[in-house]
């Protein structure tokens, strides 16, 4: 069960060059192979996503939440896809088209090329880059212009309200979120995300870096426009804020986007501070999913408890808090790793 | 501390996911009404004394009254009572001026209908207290007021159960009323030839026991002498009964009305639902008919139940002036003649007496 995926890639790939297949050739196609897997699991995973958050936000204001279709209503999502597949492309006739229509596949293309680096089990990186973290939050910041194109292209007020407010929060957040994890990076003496894992062999980098993982994770929450730091959307202002134009697909698009950046991110935090896939028992992929839904959990928890803040507020949680707090956090780091290394010498 | 606040919330958010839903999933789970409820408002139609207090509360003129005068007990009477829900606001205040809680609240509230009509209760006068020779109301709207009055459809049902009940266990209830097992055995025996009289004994024994018990004894007694009287035969009976057990049992049974038909009958078979039976009906054309015939005949009919013409015409004279006492007579000569005599004589006597005070002077 541990070595289930790598055995049977392993075995794919000896299979297809026995096929006469080149090297190359087979990586090639072992490679296009992962990726089919990965944007299943992906859209899968959107499916079951959004029935538990529905589920989640009913519980929480004691509602039921959808349970019509199957048990426990698991089968609204199906449903409500089924739906948005079916319906007009609408693309309104003064935007930009080439870029209302770009914009949309732009944004999924970045969340699913996040899952590159991310270790989904042991040796199950599709892509093990020595740069994997700063691969990462390169690759996640292009989502805002993934939003701008939205916003700008659809020609209206409200659409370019939201993309503005997305960049500004996004270029924002982006600095505390990168301080943060640059104390683990201390720690560990590594970009590779697999090493990152292998560090926390014997102890979990939330315990050593606690307050970075706090400036961590709402700067990710900032980053994913998920409340309540959803102020590019927020749709009591801005109905929908840069996607307002977008319907059926087109938008389901950003829908699976944000959800798939939700999961990325949640498997970046379980990686970085809770041990990655390391973990007793259980086969490595499933501690890697099982740690992923129970951060997921807690953004959906913070999602439907608190209110959404004010831009300023916003702006200035970010640049007087969280940007001091994780300098700071960098410089304690710095100087504790001294003395570790001191103590020990 | 930082976060004290945020923390809280998340505390409540996390308390309440697992708490029990408030959400009620409707047409499968049916709200619990408290008791107070205000539903549609419905009304009790032998209850009305038609005094019209509900209307004048009415502050959206929802409900109509239309009276007719009680030929009998020159009494105002409601001939159609209508509630226009639409108009309603479910106030209380014709419920709570009502005096004899005509009014009332039920708990039904999917009052939705397709069209304005739907939405109107109109109960109509029930058809047995409709005159013989007036049509009932109007089948469309009866339809949509079955069985207003639940008073006078109980005290069928029970007069109904009871005669059931005499045919089947005949010894058992007249040995109740009757002293010997000789008279319960003539009584059986004339009650089963005569359906005239098991109706009535039927009624009586709902309505007053003493007076059933002197009832039979005289018919016993009237039986002993001249043997079981020619009266209706038994197929018409059974031919009415059949038509009882055909009826579809109305859904509301007043439990009220079924427990104590069972006790009057000792517990003996299930209570008969039926509806106005045609002896009732007979007996209601035959009172009519009678009475056509003592105003236009007095002296001829009058002259079976008093001794003296002088009486006669002092009767006839009364009849004439009151028509309480004109129905009450022709009801009385189609139940029990001696009866009828005995009233009438006493009727006479009264009036001789007052005469003689006044110094014979007519009124």
């Amino acid at each position: 069960m541990e070595n289930l995926f790598v055995n049977l890639a392993r075995a794919l790939s000896v299979w297809l060059q026995h096929l006469g297949l080149s090297p190359f050739g087979s990586d090639l196609l072992l490679l296009v192979l992962q990726w089919t897997a990965i944007i299943l699991i992906i859209t899968l995973n959107v499916l079951i996503l959004v029935w538990l958050e529905r589920k989640i936000s009913g519980f929480m204001q004691e509602r039921l939440g959808p349970n019509r279709l199957g048990p426990f209503g698991c089968f609204q999502t199906i449903a409500d896809t089924l739906k948005l597949l079916t319906k007009e492309d609408i693309i309104p006739s003064q935007t930009d088209r080439l870029i209302f229509k770009t914009a949309p596949m732009f944004f999924i293309i970045v969340s699913v090329l996040l899952y590159a680096v991310i270790p989904m089990g042991r040796d199950m990186a599709v892509v093990d880059l020595n740069v994997g973290l700063f691969y990462f939050i390169s690759v996640g910041s292009l989502t805002t212009i993934a939003i701008l194109m939205a916003g700008w292209a659809s020609n209206n007020k409200w659409s370019l309200l939201g993309a503005m407010r997305s960049v500004a929060q996004m270029i924002s957040y982006e600095i505390p979120l990168a301080f943060s994890l640059l104390g683990v990076v201390m720690i560990t003496g590594s970009l590779n995300l697999s090493a990152i894992v292998a560090a926390q062999s014997h102890i979990w980098f939330i315990i050593l870096q606690p307050v970075a993982f706090v400036t961590f994770f709402i700067a990710a929450t900032a980053e994913l426009n998920r409340g309540p730091f959803d102020m590019p959307e927020a749709e009591q202002e801005l109905t929908a804020g840069a996607f307002t134009e977008y319907s059926g697909m087109r938008w389901a698009l950003f829908f699976l986007a944000e959800y798939t950046n939700l999961a990325a991110v949640s498997a970046l935090a379980a990686t970085l501070f809770f041990g990655g896939w390391q973990g007793p028992l259980l086969p490595s992929w499933i501690w890697i999913i099982i740690k992923t839904y129970l951060i997921m959990l807690v953004f959906m928890w913070l999602k439907w408890t608190f209110p959404r803040i004010r831009m300023d507020h916003l702006m200035s949680l970010s640049w007087k808090v969280l940007i001091p707090v994780s300098l700071l956090n960098i410089l304690v780091t710095g100087v504790g790793i001294e003395i570790f290394k001191g103590m020990r010498w | 501390m930082i976060g004290k606040g945020l923390l809280k919330g998340l505390g409540i958010t996390a308390k309440h996911a697992f708490e029990r839903e408030i959400t009620q999933q409707y047409p499968e789970e049916r709200p619990f009404l408290q008791d107070r409820f205000r539903g549609s408002l419905a009304y009790d139609y032998p209850k009305c004394i038609a005094c019209g207090l509900c209307i004048k509360a009415c502050p959206n003129n929802v409900l109509t009254l239309e009276t007719y005068k009680d030929e009998d007990t020159k009494k105002k009477k409601v001939d159609s009572y209508s509630i226009d829900l639409q108009y309603c606001l479910f106030c209380n205040l014709c419920v709570e001026i009502c005096p004899t809680d005509t009014l009332y609240f039920t708990h039904e509230f999917e009052l939705t209908t397709d069209n304005r009509e739907g939405i109107k209760k109109i109960y109509h006068r029930p058809p047995e207290l409709v005159p013989a020779g007036k049509t009932a109301a109007e089948p469309k709207q009866a339809e949509k007021t079955p069985s207003t009055s639940e008073t006078g459809d109980k005290r069928l049902k029970q007069v109904e159960a009871m005669k059931t009940a005499l045919l089947k266990t005949p010894a058992k209830i007249l040995g109740k009323i009757l002293p010997t097992e000789e008279d319960v055995a003539i009584m059986s025996e004339l009650m089963q030839g005569d359906d005239k009289i098991l109706a009535k004994l039927a009624q009586l024994m709902i309505e007053d026991r003493d007076k059933a018990a002197r009832v039979a004894a005289a018919w016993v007694k009237k039986g002993r002498v001249s043997g079981p009287p020619p009266g209706e035969v038994a197929p018409v009976a059974v031919a009415a009964q059949g038509r009882v057990a055909e009826r579809p049992s109305p859904g509301e049974i007043p439990p009220a009305a079924a427990s104590v038909a069972e006790e009057e009958e000792g517990g003996t078979g299930p209570p008969a639902p039926t509806g106005l039976s045609e002896a009732e009906v007979k007996r209601l054309k035959q009172v009519e008919a009678m009475k056509t015939a003592l105003l236009k005949t007095p002296a001829k009919i009058l002259a079976k139940i008093l001794p003296a013409e002088k009486d006669v015409a002092i009767m006839s004279e009364l009849m004439q002036g009151d028509d309480k006492i004109l129905a009450k007579l022709a009801q009385l000569m189609i139940e029990d003649r001696d009866k009828a005599a005995r009233v009438a004589a006493a009727w006479v006597a009264r009036e001789k007496k007052l005469h003689q005070g006044e110094g014979g002077k007519t009124p």
